[in-house]
């Protein structure tokens, strides 16, 4: 997905490795000073240290800043070299990087962040317990998985198509990974385990927020 | 000239004190730039009396004035003109910057002086400063930020330890003993 992203983009040949480029209307959260925390998008490049930037609908004044107190984020608006801030303006809110921006993983995280240092010690105790009481329904799933795959391969079953269809009948319950010895070969592990670490966040952000 | 934090560009105009052969003498101005008013007065006099059969006491400064950038942001390529003491010998150079302000590139310069050549600030001279366009810009290192569709990647997120600037003398938060 990203990959077409970027051939749309019509830029320069994609390279993995550089994902995130500094460019004219690259937009940057900015990591240190007054405007810490805030967006702002590339107008021009000064030289190797620094850009110049501008954040007309995040109340960035047009300014210089260095690349090491700025983040590259995946954004990019529409916008020539050193534009005008009204058009800049406009740019942003056409490509809608505000809303971008507040559903992205990048914010979940920040947020996250500001929550967990807010929490009392009661806090504490209940994320605990809710983690105690997700885990215990992770590991009752998972036992009876791989009970079922051991009785299934006992009577001589193929595993790889068994195994998969097992883990999508059971509903969000997802399955420990290499950690348990012997089976690991047999579960899918991979997108089980981004689901694990998802539905985990969710479900602690959903007791902290109780 | 201790040329510290950032150069302030000073326009002064000075003259010889004013005497019975000579009641209304030719006024001359320069623009100088130094971190602070003083140390723009000194090097005035400096200057002056190195072109001019002038000096602090026989003279007198008419006016100094800061002078503000007037397109702060605005990227701009400025050629300085400098004459600097080596080791063994004085030396003339021309040298380019790229930056937002004047004052900017000509602290860059004697940052850059020092680095490169290991030239103090007291033995650099700024000659000239002029603000370049792109066609005219002769060091590769400015001219290749000349694209309009500039692109690179960013590599190195580590932002350098200034313990100096980070320094705190005064209200320092008690330390965390657990």
């Amino acid at each position: 997905r990203i990959l077409q992203q970027h051939r749309r983009r019509g830029k320069m040949k994609f390279n993995p490795t550089f994902r995130k480029r500094v460019e004219i209307g690259r937009v940057v959260y900015i990591n240190e000073g007054p405007y810490k925390g805030k967006l702002a998008a590339i107008v021009d490049v000064i030289d190797t240290n620094r850009a110049l930037i501008d954040g007309p609908c995040t109340n960035v004044p047009r300014q210089g800043f260095k690349y090491s107190e700025m983040f590259l984020t995946k954004y990019t608006i529409k916008i020539n070299r050193s534009q005008k801030t009204k058009y800049v303006r406009l740019a942003w809110e056409a490509a809608n990087v505000d809303q971008q921006f507040a559903e992205s993983e990048w914010n979940r995280n920040l947020n996250k962040d500001v929550l967990r240092s807010k929490m009392t010690d009661f806090d504490r105790y209940k994320l605990g317990r809710a983690k105690q009481s997700r885990n215990k329904i992770i590991k009752d799933a998972y036992f009876r998985i791989k009970k079922q795959d051991r009785k299934e391969r006992r009577q001589g079953i193929a595993k790889k198509p068994k195994a998969k269809g097992k883990s999508k009948s059971k509903k969000g319950a997802a399955k420990k990974t290499s950690v348990k010895k012997g089976v690991a070969k047999e579960d899918p592990v991979k997108e089980d385990k981004v689901k694990k670490v998802r539905a985990k966040k969710d479900k602690a952000q959903k007791e902290k927020a109780k | 000239m201790k040329a510290s934090g950032m150069l302030k560009e000073y326009s002064v105009i000075g003259r010889k004190l004013p005497s019975d052969t000579d009641p209304t003498p030719q006024l001359y101005k320069m623009r100088i730039f130094a971190p602070d008013r003083v140390t723009a007065k000194s090097r005035f006099w400096y200057f002056l009396s190195k072109l001019k059969k002038m000096k602090k006491s026989s003279g007198e400064i008419v006016s100094i004035d800061l002078v503000i950038e007037r397109k702060p942001q605005v990227v701009k390529n400025i050629g300085i003109w400098l004459r600097y003491d080596s080791r063994s010998g004085t030396h003339n150079m021309y040298r380019e910057y790229r930056d937002l302000t004047v004052s900017g590139a000509v602290t860059q310069c004697y940052r850059d002086m020092g680095a490169r050549h290991r030239a103090r600030a007291h033995s650099i001279q700024i000659m000239r400063v002029e603000t370049v366009p792109v066609g005219k810009c002769r060091r590769p290192l400015t001219t290749q930020f000349h694209n309009s569709k500039i692109t690179f990647p960013y590599l190195s997120h580590k932002k350098k330890k200034n313990l100096k600037m980070d320094r705190i003398t005064y209200n320092r938060p008690a330390p965390k003993t657990f």
